[in-house]
């Protein structure tokens, strides 16, 4: 139980939690014709930037830590960091808007495989 | 008349003997009084000379050696080889009794072995050795290896990526605290025909067999560990009596803590959860549903409505 309030599980988690919330309010964005549309986007946007914040934190800690700069580690961090400002680009991109849910949802399931990792260990 | 005379005569005589008789007395007394001083002198000077021999001398690598190997084939016993941050390679065997520390913790301080077939720290049939703060890494048989080996303290090492992570074989009350033993191809702590052992707070994780392996050891305490996420099992005792298991975390291993033939084991205060790692993500998505429904009716209360 102790590992459960490890600083980096901890993160990971609020990362989840803002990852769920920013996955929801993303699906009431796309769907344009909801009278919360505006507001929607409001919310995605700052739980979006929350949860990229707590990945920012919890690839520091992880590539810190011993053995942390091995070659899987690092392309997994690098690869969610793409995988983040490919999302971001696609939203603002007209052409590439379509995209955007699917990139989505792929961050969510990066962040369930975060939370695999990062649960107590 | 003449006795008189021969009276004086003897006065004279004897007051002369008591004269010469006090003089080489003083004499005597400070020819003995400088020896003395002479002996004293010597004494201290041997004493300083042994008290200097004796005195641990610190050996710097790689001020004083090039390398640790060097430094500890030259150490005396009771000496400490004091190592400086960086990546060394080589085999390290140490047996004599002498503290191997590192300047600045194990994640500065790197050995790979030059020749993967040996452990990269071996320490062979001997007493009373300390190992701090070292990252041991890449060897086929070991990162630190204690062969025939007592009352050694093994602290804060990382042993990563090697066959074993610590390997203790016939050697008896050793402690092992505050180590890493990660990812290593079979067993992250491996003890054969040791007993009396103190394994305290180490992590055992990601090993891509067992945590902690215990054959043929008796009477060894392991406690406060984790043993995480190993291919097989936390923690396995096989013929092994009367160890005491408190307190360790053994999560997410494919079995716990697995006891074969073995007898007389307190084994308490262990937790063994494997499936958690399941039940926390629906239980974080719901939390998220729940947050997101929370978050907008609190933004409904100041958002002013505007089409997108």
């Amino acid at each position: 139980m102790k590992n459960l309030f490890e600083t980096n599980t901890i993160i990971a988690s609020a990362g989840l939690v803002l990852a769920t919330m920013s996955f929801i309010s993303g699906l009431q964005v796309v769907k344009r014709d909801n009278i919360f549309g505006a507001m929607a986007a409001t919310l995605h946007r700052l739980n979006g930037y929350l949860s990229c914040l707590a990945y920012v934190i919890l690839a520091t800690m992880s590539l810190s830590s011993p053995g942390g700069t091995r070659m899987w580690p690092v392309i997994g961090w690098i690869t969610g960091i793409v995988l983040i400002v490919g999302k971001v680009l696609c939203v603002r991109n007209p052409k590439l808007y379509k995209y955007g849910s699917r990139l989505g949802l792929l961050l969510f399931i990066a962040w369930l495989f975060i939370i695999y990792k990062h649960i107590v260990t | 008349m003449q006795r008189s005379k021969h009276l004086m005569m003897m006065a004279a005589v004897i007051k002369l003997r008591i004269y010469y008789n006090s003089q080489f007395r003083e004499k005597v007394f400070v020819e003995s009084g400088r020896r003395l001083l002479i002996i004293f002198s010597c004494c201290l000077v041997m004493l300083m000379a042994v008290i200097i021999n004796t005195q641990a001398a610190t050996i710097t690598v790689p001020d004083n050696y090039k390398t640790i190997h060097e430094a500890v084939e030259n150490a005396q016993a009771g000496d400490t080889v004091f190592v400086k941050s960086g990546n060394y390679h080589e085999n390290i065997v140490i047996s004599k009794s002498l503290t191997l520390k590192s300047e600045k913790g194990a994640d500065t301080t790197v050995i790979k072995p030059s020749n993967p077939s040996e452990p990269v720290i071996k320490v062979t049939e001997v007493n009373n050795v300390t190992v701090i703060g070292f990252t041991a890494t890449g060897s086929a048989i070991s990162g630190i290896y204690l062969y025939k080996a007592g009352n050694v303290n093994v602290i804060e090492n990382n042993t990563i990526e090697n066959r074993n992570g610590i390997f203790l074989y016939s050697s008896n009350n050793n402690t092992l605290t505050g180590n890493t033993a990660k990812s290593n191809d079979q067993t992250g702590i491996y003890l054969e025909t040791s007993n009396g052992n103190t394994i305290e707070k180490n992590i055992a994780d990601s090993n891509r067999e067992k945590g902690m392996f215990l054959i043929s050891s008796q009477t060894n305490t392991i406690k406060d560990n984790s043993a995480s996420l190993n291919t097989w099992n936390g923690i396995t005792l096989w013929s092994s009596n009367n160890n005491t298991i408190k307190g360790n975390k053994v999560y997410r291993n494919t079995y716990g803590i697995i006891m074969s033939n073995s007898t007389g084991n307190n084994v308490t205060e262990n937790p063994t959860w494997t499936n958690f790692y399941i039940i926390l993500p629906i239980i974080l998505i719901y939390l998220g549903v729940l947050l997101y429904w929370v978050e907008r009716r609190i933004f409904l209360l100041f958002y002013r409505e505007k089409p997108i």
